[in-house]
């Protein structure tokens, strides 16, 4: 019940907040503020429940709801979905944060974010494919309005570019979803009883599992379906992009664990190899765009889509190391990723009013606190030891190592994908901050990060550096729930 | 005859065309001098009256006969039927009638105030008659009876141009249709030798019927319905009708006219698409209908700016996805294309609806530009705008979500195991989850408009009267409700089906 608290939460706070009169921003935010709080409180106490005691699926809740297409509303969480609900939480947090000053419509705002995240919360707590994709689809429309109406550059292009992505994976996966209700013989959409009485035949898993895992997989940023998310995430306001970088990529890569690779292991293996191209593809091709972009935040754009390329290859990787991997770095990911956007989009952005690099000129020494903490989100998301993303980069690339379907080259590359993440991390961190320019030679100071700022940065830079020191944190409720994933995909490998 | 039967069972009709007489003599007499625009309240009020006894009726006919009794067994060689099922939908008319009765009256196209009502109580008989009927002979009767009301209804504006050259169009291709419709009923006569749906369905399942006259005949219904229905490609009337006629009279056409056609359509070809030897034929006319109908819709629609022709456009397309449920020729078929009907004339009617209220006052065609900024004046109006809209493109937890998901299911549920592409319905769902994603382009777009545009808005403050307020919100209730719980009349349906 407390899990679905965070649903419930959500979705008031969204109903609530729009109804009051859009003067009221610090009314507004307050409770906005409140109710992010409040859900992250939720995800924590279901954290240390799980914690406590160690079973499969807890807090289940079964209701009857249609059954003339066999759909409950049925929800619980598992460790990989407590370690998102607890992402979402804390990106729910930070976003709001970070759109403190925020003025223009804020009602309206705030009761577009909420829905999102009331959407992306019910996805994690589904255990049913129906309810799943109804949560998945909810998720969908509020990002249209909050990138078009808050958004900047080409925003009305951008959110219909994303909207008819998102919309169009989504079409692809529940296509994927009823021949899982047929193909499984159950007539159920069911997600515990399919995983455990579903009974693929090896040509429906062949021919299923490509149709769900690229259905999904384009909302997580999957090459080529990958070119809404620059677009869409530099458009947006900073905390929709946080949320798009930070949670609404995993729920692309979520569905594709859970549902494709979760219920369909023998056609996960066949494509495995495939996939595992895809990925370095993702991580190489995304860096390296990344390292020519002159806009900064499609500079944090593309390396997004090379980040979620590490989570595509842990999961192509099929085996315990590698899958532990890609749900570490589903996490690390979503917090060093609203980190970045949430830097550049507003705490920079608002103070020199340009995103531009070319323009930035001695940041160092103008506004040095905001650097370091820039400096600290590249570090991390360049996979440097004590912080998150090494862990869960390290796992990926083990697991790769172990996974004998895939070809040298795939490792190679990905090695190379990381040197390629170094480059551009430490080239972007020179351009913005370290070059002196003769022409500006001002060196006046900017305005002191905000409490606001400063509380965002603090929460993620905590957690991002609390995974690194301490992975045990998150792999100790991730084994559990990955544990009957991997006996699925033993049983199938024979 | 048994006339203290037919009384009975005719009773709702019998007041409602009662109180059109009336509402017509005091027009005629006593309002005779008063101004359009209270004589419009007053009939309108009438026929509100009219209306609500009727629906009273219906209600107490459908509690008898859930009850069992044995008062309205006797159908008249199929004339009426009085089922659940028939009462329910017949219920449904009359409120949608309701609904637009109270949309109707704050503009009258012209001084002919009583004609306009009695034309929608006339047209709503129609359509109720035509739900009740399974007897061909009645068929006919009834849908002529809804035709020549809605020709009319949509020439109304006879101060407009435009209008009267819709209606004309409108009246043309009808009354081809029409002829198709007859012709084709004449030979299902003319092979089964029966009026009577029961009788023509004994005789096609049994296999007395001569299966290529049977065949003959459906083509030339599925052609005769197809206008009715407006799918491709016998939509041409569609566009112009909804745009040039009186918005109301659109919204009628495509809500209260669709859900009879479509009910007309499961009771007609169910049994034939199940068992009728030719049925493989027959399927794959209606898949090719769909498809068009899916396909010229959604692609349509994609350039209009006028947004009463862009939903015209759109319900040619919902024509297409509720012809998915048909084609699965399977219980859950019948069912998800009963349901769709009344999901979609739901929030179709409030889209219409919504749209007419801000025609009327802003005194001219609305296009989507007009509606930049409206949020600002007007929030009530674009969030249950936004609603309508959604649940038109399909976005849970609005009903159009799961009305659609259900019709897939059906589908693909008639045959699940394949073995190459072209079996089964996986590849004509495949096509409607495609045009799915082309349909929510132009309706983002209208919404864009709506609730995104920081323009000033264009359209002054306006002022809904409560009649309307509370039909808007109602409708916008359902839509909600039954996206979020339609098992209640999902199974209400399944069960009389039966």
């Amino acid at each position: 019940m407390i899990a679905l608290l965070t649903v419930i939460i959500s979705f008031s706070a969204a109903s609530i907040i729009g109804f009051i009169p859009g003067k009221n921003t610090k009314l507004i935010r307050s409770l906005a503020l409140l109710a992010a709080l409040a859900t992250f409180a939720a995800s924590l106490v279901c954290y240390f429940q799980y914690l406590a005691a160690n079973s499969q699926f807890q807090q289940v809740i079964d209701l009857a709801w249609i059954p003339a297409i066999g759909a409950q509303f049925k929800v619980g969480v598992d460790g990989l979905s407590i370690s998102l609900l607890v992402l979402t939480g804390i990106v729910a947090i930070s976003g709001v944060l970070f759109s403190w000053e925020l003025e223009d419509r804020a009602n309206q705002f705030y009761a577009y974010y909420f829905a999102l995240i009331g959407g992306v919360f019910g996805v994690f707590l589904s255990l049913d494919l129906f309810l799943l994709f109804v949560f998945y689809e909810i998720a969908i429309v509020p990002k249209y309005f909050i990138i078009a109406i808050w958004g900047s550059g080409k925003k009305t292009y951008a959110a219909m570019k994303l909207v008819l992505f998102s919309f169009v994976g989504s079409a692809v996966a529940l296509f994927g979803l009823i021949a899982l209700y047929y193909g499984s013989g159950q007539h159920t959409f069911d997600l515990i009883q399919l995983m455990q009485e579903g009974e693929f035949s090896e040509t429906f898993q062949l021919m299923v599992f490509p149709i769900l895992f690229v259905g999904f997989a384009i909302l997580a940023g999957m090459w080529p379906f990958h070119t809404w998310a620059p677009t869409g995430h530099v458009a947006a306001p900073t905390a929709a992009s946080m949320l798009l970088a930070g949670v609404v990529m995993k729920l692309g890569a979520y569905g594709c664990l859970r549902v494709a690779i979760g219920l369909l292991p023998y056609g996960a293996i066949y494509w495995a190899p495939v996939i595992g191209w895809i990925a370095v593809i993702n991580i190489v091709y995304g860096a390296l765009i990344a390292l020519v972009q002159k806009d900064f935040k499609y500079v944090i754009g593309y390396s997004s889509v090379s980040h979620m390329g590490f989570v595509l290859l842990g999961l192509a990787t099929l085996n315990e190391v590698g899958l532990m991997g890609a749900s570490l770095q589903m996490f690390s990911h979503g917090i060093i990723g609203a980190l970045l956007f949430a830097i550049v989009g507003t705490v920079i952005y608002t103070r020199t009013h340009t995103r531009q690099l070319y323009e930035l000129h001695n940041l160092m020494a103008r506004m040095p606190g905001v650097c370091w903490a820039f400096i600290i989100a590249g570090l991390a998301s360049m996979g440097l030891p004590g912080f998150s993303g090494f862990v869960s980069e390290l796992h990926v690339l083990i697991g790769t190592w172990n996974q004998d379907q895939f070809s040298i080259w795939i490792i190679i590359l990905a090695g190379f994908g990381i040197l390629a993440t170094f480059t551009y991390t430490l080239v972007k961190i020179h351009e913005a901050f370290f070059r002196a320019s003769q022409s500006h030679s001002t060196t006046e100071s900017y305005a002191p990060m905000t409490l606001a700022e400063k509380a965002g940065c603090a929460l993620l830079i905590l957690f991002a550096v609390a995974i690194g020191l301490y992975p045990k944190l998150l792999t100790s409720i991730l084994e559990p729930s990955l544990a009957p994933i991997l006996e699925a995909l033993a049983v199938a490998a024979g | 005859m048994n006339y203290p039967q037919l009384f009975l069972t005719t009773l709702p009709e019998l007041i409602v065309v009662l109180g059109m007489f009336v509402a017509l003599g005091f027009d005629y007499t006593k309002y005779k001098e008063l101004d359009p625009q209270t004589r419009s309240n007053k009939v309108a009020a009438l026929s509100t009256i009219a209306l609500m006894l009727g629906l009273a009726g219906v209600v107490w006919q459908f509690l008898q006969v859930t009850d069992g009794s044995k008062t309205f067994s006797n159908s008249f060689n199929g004339q009426v039927v009085l089922t659940p099922l028939t009462l329910w939908f017949k219920g449904l008319i009359f409120v949608l009638a309701l609904f637009v009765v109270q949309f109707a009256k704050t503009d009258v196209p012209n001084k002919h105030v009583s004609e306009y009502f009695g034309l929608i109580l006339l047209s709503t008989l129609g359509m109720g008659f035509l739900i009740t009927a399974q007897n061909l002979i009645m068929l006919f009767v009834s849908i002529e009876l809804i035709s020549l009301s809605l020709y009319g209804l949509t020439a109304f504006q006879t101060d407009k141009k435009f209008s009267v050259e819709a209606g004309i169009k409108y009246f043309t291709i009808g009354g081809v249709s029409s002829a198709f419709l007859l012709f084709g009923l004449s030979y299902l006569f003319g092979a089964t030798n029966e009026l009577s749906f029961e009788g023509i369905t004994a005789a096609i399942t049994s296999g007395a019927a001569p299966q290529n006259y049977v065949l003959i005949a459906s083509a030339f219904l599925v052609v005769g319905l197809g206008f009715k229905i407006a799918a491709a490609p016998f939509h041409l009337w569609a566009p112009d009708t909804y745009q040039c006629g009186p918005v109301p009279v659109a919204a009628w056409v495509a809500s209260g006219s669709k859900i009879a056609s479509f009910f007309l359509l499961v009771q007609l070809f169910g049994p034939v698409l199940e068992t009728s030897e030719q049925k493989e034929t027959l399927i794959a006319g209606i898949v090719l209908v769909s498809v068009l109908s899916m396909v010229l819709g959604n692609i349509g629609a994609l350039r209009q700016s006028c947004v009463k022709r862009l939903l015209a456009y759109s319900s040619i397309a919902h024509a297409g996805y509720i012809l998915i449920g048909l084609v699965a020729a399977n219980e859950d078929g019948s069912i998800s294309v009963l349901f769709y009907a009344v999901i979609y004339s739901l929030a179709t009617l409030g889209a219409f609806a919504t749209i007419g209220i801000i025609d009327s006052r802003l005194g001219r065609e609305a296009q989507i530009d007009d509606f930049n900024g409206t949020w600002k004046q007007n929030p009530g109006l674009s969030i249950l705008f936004m609603i309508f809209i959604l649940s038109l493109a399909g976005i849970p937890p609005l009903s159009g979500f799961f009305g659609k998901f259900y019709l897939f299911m059906a589908a693909i549920g008639s045959q699940p195991e394949i073995a190459s592409w072209s079996e089964g319905f996986y590849w004509l769902v495949a096509v409607a989850l495609l045009m799915s994603a082309v349909s929510l382009f132009y309706y983002v777009k209208v919404l864009k408009a709506f609730l995104v545009s920081a323009d000033t808005p264009k359209l002054p403050s306006i002022q809904i009267t409560k009649a309307e307020g509370a039909g808007l919100l109602l409708l916008a209730v359902l839509v909600v409700y039954l996206g979020i719980y339609p098992t209640g009349l999902v199974e209400f349906i399944a069960a009389s089906l039966g």
